[in-house]
């Protein structure tokens, strides 16, 4: 018999984390050392290349989940809801932090935490999707059940996604459009959002084994306790 | 500058959550396998008797 195939990817996972933590703590340094302070708002619009950054993943994200979804509804194995499951986790991440950082700046910029403008209130509408998908999918048992009633809500929240991104050209509102930035502020923007992409779809993959990991643990610990007559552990205790 | 670092702090500290959330749940999953793996591969002989009883 194989060993079990827990450690096979263990070498993988740690080199590809070593690379991603290297990609963040570049551009982190790059962001309070090498780009340049904003004559008007000083500091604060430091929180720009994070905003920009997890804004982009978390949209990203909703639509990995969609296409995620859509491969479960085609092909009806569990292996695509489990990228789905990962891709909502990090994704409703992305979008709270998004949320935050995004206020932080407003506070800075406009005076006011928050304001009902249509790329805020299109945010915050991706963000309750989010939290809902989260929600209906722990309240199902059933894998497959959760995986067809995920992936039809996946499927709807990426309706979202271009309201978000055109919010700003469709409606009237404050939020910056595409604001003229220096080369270097470009360069920083560009490489902070290349590292945020690659730390959160390393986080989607180490979350996806995770679950892979907990499948394969029910399996087994069924297959054991017929060998030896051992109490049965649920699938929640092993997750 | 408060406003920055104070966002940044936030952030730093959901995500290091998040990862290290997983990691250490990684990790004991990989554990209960090694660990049921080693229990299945056992021949009865090898069992506890009282588990054979």
């Amino acid at each position: 018999m194989n060993g079990p195939p827990v450690d096979r990817c263990s070498h993988v996972t740690i080199a590809a984390g070593a690379v991603v933590a290297c990609l963040v703590l570049t551009s982190l340094l790059m962001i309070f050392f090498i780009a340049p302070t904003e004559s008007t708002m000083g500091d604060v619009q430091r929180i720009v290349y994070l905003h920009v950054s997890v804004a982009w993943c978390g949209l990203a994200a909703m639509v990995a989940m969609g296409c995620c979804g859509a491969m479960y509804l085609l092909r009806r194995r569990i292996e695509w809801d489990f990228w789905s499951q990962a891709a909502s986790e990090v994704g409703w991440l992305c979008a709270t932090l998004t949320l935050i950082t995004g206020s932080a700046w407003a506070h800075e910029a406009w005076g006011t935490w928050w304001t009902w403008e249509p790329r805020l209130t299109s945010s915050l509408v991706l963000w309750i999707m989010y939290a809902g998908i989260l929600l209906v999918r722990s309240s199902i048992e059933d894998p497959h059940r959760r995986g067809r009633v995920g992936a039809v809500l996946a499927i709807i929240g990426v309706a979202d996604v271009p309201l978000v991104l055109m919010a700003t050209r469709w409606f009237r509102g404050v939020h910056p459009i595409a604001p003229e930035m220096d080369p270097q502020m470009r360069l920083v923007l560009l490489v902070s959002v290349v590292s945020f992409t690659a730390l959160f779809a390393y986080l989607i993959v180490l979350r996806r084994r995770q679950l892979e990991l907990s499948e394969l643990a029910a399996e087994s610990e069924s297959s054991a306790s017929c060998a030896s007559g051992m109490p049965r552990l649920s699938h929640s205790q092993l997750t | 500058m408060e406003t920055l670092l104070a966002t940044y702090a936030i952030a730093a500290l959901a995500v290091g959550a998040y990862a290290a959330r997983l990691v250490i749940g990684t990790g004991r999953l990989s554990r209960r396998l090694r660990q049921l793996h080693t229990q299945v591969d056992r021949k009865p002989e090898q069992l506890p008797a009282k588990r054979i009883a």
